[in-house]
C-alpha cells in the first residue's frame, strides 16, 4: 500500500515536471498527409525568435510561412493557415507530431490524417527516365483534358510541375524509384499528388486531389507540337476600340482607362485574384516590368477578381498582396471570381478568363496581345522564357510611336 | 456500486471501438454543425433564385428579420443591393449581410439561395457503435456507358455528377450491388465517389429517405464502403433544404446498424 502511494507521488511529481517542460518543437520536420493513394511528403521548418514561434511549409525549396504557430496544452502544437480557413493540429510526442491537417467546406470539415518526424526527408536521386516534358491526358475514359508534365531532376529529387490550359499547378517535389514515381504540391490550401510508372514509352498513374479524390491519367513524351492551346489564343480580345475599364482603388478611388497616367503609354492591364497561387507567381515579374520600363512609358494596372464582393473585406486582401509583393502600380477591385463576372465585366474579352490573363495594350489603348495563365518558377525554362517574352513585349510596344 | 461500475464501463468500452479517426471526425463534424455560421443549423432559408429576392420588412416573410436587400440575377452576374450600395454576389461562398450569411449555389439559371442565420438549437446527430462488420471491401465495375445525371447532393444543391459504375461487396453477410456517382466538389479539382442508400433501419433508427456514403480508394478497382461513415444529408437537421430521392436499385435489404443515426426533434 505505502509502496503503491510513493509510484502515485513519484508520478505525479513526473507529471508536474513535465508540465513545466515543453517539448523543444524547433528545427526541420519531414511531414506527411496520408491520402487514401499513398503518402504525401513535405517539409515543416519551425523556429523560435524572441520567443515567439513561427514555421514555414515547402515544397522543395518554395516555402509559405503559417500565419500562426501556437502551442497549447502541454503537448500540442497549432499551424494556422488563415488564409485557406485551414491549420494543422497536431500532438507533439517526443521526435514525432501526429494529427490532422483541416479545413472547412460548404458540406463541412474535412480532414486529412498527418504526421512528422524530425528531420529532412532524404533527396533521392531521379529517374533519368522520366525526367523531361510529357504531355498527358487527364481522365481519358471518361473526359479527357489535356495537361503537360515537367520533369526534372535537381538536387532535392525530382521536381517539376503539371501545366493545364490556364496556368500551372505550382512545384511539386517527390522522388522516383525504378519505374515508378512520386511527387507532390500541398500549399496549405491545394492537396495534389501525382503517382505512376513509366510502362514502356508511356507513364501511366494518378493524380490525387485532397484525401481520395483519384484521376486517372497517361501521358507521352512530348513531341514539340502543342498540346495545350497557346496561352495566346486561350482568350480573346476586341481589337478595333481602345481597351476600357473603370474600377475603384483599394483607396475607393475610381481608376479609369482615360485617367492621364495610362495615355500615351503602353499599358499592362493584369487580372488578378489573390486567390489564385498563379497570381502569386507571377506578381514578382509584374513588378519587375514595373521597376525597369515606368520611366520609359510603361504602366500596369492590376484588376483584381476576389472572393467575397464585400469592399471591407476584398480590400483588406488585395492589400496584403500588394505589400507582400511591393507592387507599386495600383490595384482595384474589379469583381468576385465566380467563374463568370469576369467575363461580365470585361466585355472586350471573349473565352474562359484564366487567373491570371495578362493584356498588353500598346500606346493607342488598343490590345495587341493576351496572355491566359502564367508558367510559375515551377516550370523552370518555361518560366525563365515567359518572363524574357514579357519583356520582348514590353520593349517592342514602347519602341513604338 | 458494482452496477454503477458496470454502467461506466459498458459505454467506455463500446467507444473504444471507434477508431480514434472516426470519433476525432464526427466530434469534429458535430461541432461545425453546433458553432459554424454557415452551418445546416443555421439555415434559415433555402429557395431557387427565380425573380428578385427581397429581405427585410416587405420581402419574403421568411427574411423579415434581415437587413433590407435585394438579390437579383443580371444576365449571369448576382448582384446584392443594400442600403450599403451594391455588390457582385459570388457562388458557393458565404456572403455576409447584417449579421446573417447568404450562399448562392447551383449551375446557372437554376441558382439555389440559402440564408443562414444563428445556429439554432438543432438534435446533434448520434451515431451507432462501431461495427467493424459493415467495414466492405469491394471492387467498382466501370459503367457500361458514359452517363451523367442532375441530382440533389446532401446538402440539396443540384449537381451534375457521373456514373462512376457499380461497387460490389458483401454488405451484411450477402452480394451487394449499389450504385456511385461522382459528384464534384466545386471550384476543386476534388469529387466524392457516393452511394446514396437504403436499409431496413430507414425509419426506424435512422433517416427515412436513405443516406450517403463516400468510397474510399484502396488501389486498383479496390474501394472501401465504410458503412460507419454513413452520414444524413442535410434535410435530415433542418426542413429547409429539400432531400434527395433514393436512388434506384441501392436498397440494402438488411439492417444496417452503423453510422449516423436520425434524432428526430
Amino acid at each position: 500500500m505505502r509502496a503503491a502511494a510513493v509510484l502515485v507521488a513519484l508520478m505525479l511529481a513526473a507529471g508536474a515536471a513535465g508540465a513545466q517542460q515543453r517539448a523543444d518543437v524547433d528545427g526541420p520536420w519531414r511531414a506527411t498527409l496520408d491520402l487514401a493513394g499513398g503518402a504525401l511528403r513535405f517539409h515543416i521548418e519551425l523556429s523560435t525568435t524572441d520567443g515567439r514561434l513561427a514555421g514555414r511549409l515547402c515544397n522543395a525549396d518554395a516555402c509559405d510561412p503559417f500565419s500562426s504557430v501556437t502551442r497549447f496544452a502541454r503537448d500540442s502544437v497549432v499551424l494556422d493557415l488563415a488564409d485557406y480557413a485551414a491549420a494543422i493540429r497536431a500532438r507533439v510526442t517526443g521526435d514525432s507530431l501526429v494529427g490532422f491537417y483541416r479545413n472547412v467546406g460548404n458540406r463541412g470539415p474535412r480532414t486529412i490524417p498527418f504526421r512528422a518526424a524530425r528531420g529532412a526527408w532524404p533527396a533521392e536521386p531521379p529517374v533519368a527516365a522520366l525526367v523531361g516534358r510529357w504531355d498527358a491526358t487527364f481522365n481519358p475514359a471518361e473526359r479527357p483534358s489535356p495537361r503537360v508534365l515537367e520533369f526534372r531532376g535537381t538536387a532535392r529529387g525530382l521536381e517539376g510541375t503539371i501545366i493545364s490550359n490556364s496556368g500551372d499547378y505550382g512545384l511539386f517535389w517527390g522522388r522516383a524509384e525504378a519505374d515508378s514515381f512520386s511527387m507532390a504540391h500541398f500549399d496549405g490550401s491545394f492537396v495534389y499528388m501525382l503517382t505512376g510508372r513509366l510502362a514502356g514509352d508511356t507513364l501511366e498513374g494518378l493524380f490525387h486531389a485532397g484525401l481520395r479524390t483519384q484521376t486517372p491519367f497517361v501521358a507521352v513524351r512530348s513531341t514539340g507540337r502543342p498540346h495545350l492551346t497557346a496561352p495566346t489564343e486561350v482568350v480573346r480580345a476586341d481589337t478595333t476600340d481602345r481597351f476600357t475599364w473603370a474600377f475603384p482603388s483599394v483607396a475607393g478611388k475610381l481608376v479609369t482607362s482615360d485617367d492621364p497616367r495610362f495615355q500615351g503609354k503602353v499599358v499592362i492591364v493584369d487580372i488578378i485574384g489573390t486567390w489564385c497561387p498563379t497570381c502569386h507567381d507571377a506578381a514578382p515579374a509584374m513588378v519587375d516590368l514595373y521597376r525597369r520600363y515606368r520611366d520609359a512609358g510603361l504602366e500596369i494596372v492590376g484588376l483584381a477578381y476576389e472572393v467575397t464582393g464585400d469592399t471591407a473585406v476584398d480590400g483588406a486582401l488585395v492589400r496584403r498582396y500588394r505589400d507582400k509583393f511591393g507592387i507599386e502600380f495600383p490595384l482595384l477591385l474589379a469583381g468576385v471570381n465566380d467563374g463568370q463576372s469576369p467575363g461580365e465585366t470585361q466585355p472586350q474579352l471573349s473565352g474562359p478568363i484564366a487567373f491570371p490573363t495578362t493584356i498588353f495594350l500598346d500606346r493607342s489603348g488598343r490590345v495587341r496581345k493576351v496572355h491566359a495563365g502564367f508558367y510559375g518558377p515551377a516550370t523552370g525554362a518555361a518560366h525563365e522564357a515567359l518572363k524574357r517574352e514579357f519583356v520582348e513585349t514590353v520593349r517592342k510596344l514602347l519602341a513604338e510611336r | 456500486m458494482r452496477l454503477a461500475a458496470l454502467a461506466l464501463l459498458v459505454p467506455a468500452l463500446a467507444f473504444a471501438q471507434t477508431p480514434p479517426d472516426l470519433a476525432a471526425e464526427r466530434a469534429d463534424y458535430t461541432r461545425w454543425l453546433e458553432t459554424s455560421p454557415g452551418s445546416p443549423f443555421a439555415g434559415l432559408y433555402h429557395q431557387f433564385l427565380h425573380d428578385d429576392l427581397v429581405f427585410g420588412p416587405g420581402g419574403d416573410p421568411a427574411l423579415a428579420e434581415l437587413p433590407p436587400a435585394t438579390l437579383r440575377q443580371e444576365r449571369r452576374r448576382l448582384v446584392l443591393r443594400t442600403a450599403d450600395g451594391t455588390r457582385t454576389v459570388p457562388r458557393n461562398h458565404d456572403v455576409p449581410l447584417g449579421g446573417f450569411h447568404i450562399r448562392v449555389a447551383g449551375e446557372r439559371g437554376n441558382a439555389v439561395v440559402t440564408v443562414f442565420g444563428t445556429p439554432r438549437d438543432a438534435v446533434v446527430p448520434g451515431w451507432y457503435p462501431y461495427a467493424a462488420e459493415v467495414v466492405v471491401d469491394g471492387t467498382l465495375e466501370p459503367p457500361s456507358r458514359p452517363e451523367s445525371r442532375r441530382m440533389l447532393g446532401l446538402d440539396g444543391v443540384t449537381i451534375e455528377a457521373s456514373h462512376a459504375g457499380t461497387f460490389v461487396g458483401a454488405v451484411a453477410g450477402q452480394a451487394a450491388r449499389l450504385t456511385v456517382f461522382r459528384m464534384p466538389e466545386p471550384g476543386t479539382e476534388e469529387s466524392e465517389l457516393m452511394i446514396f442508400f437504403r436499409d431496413e433501419t430507414n425509419g426506424r433508427g435512422t433517416y427515412p429517405p436513405g443516406r450517403f456514403l463516400a468510397l474510399r480508394p484502396l488501389g486498383g478497382d479496390r474501394y472501401r464502403a465504410d458503412f460507419n461513415r454513413a452520414r444524413n444529408p442535410f434535410c435530415a437537421y433542418n426542413g429547409i433544404f429539400p432531400c434527395p430521392l433514393p436512388w434506384a436499385g441501392n436498397a440494402i435489404a438488411a439492417a444496417i446498424e452503423a453510422g449516423e443515426k436520425y434524432v428526430a426533434k
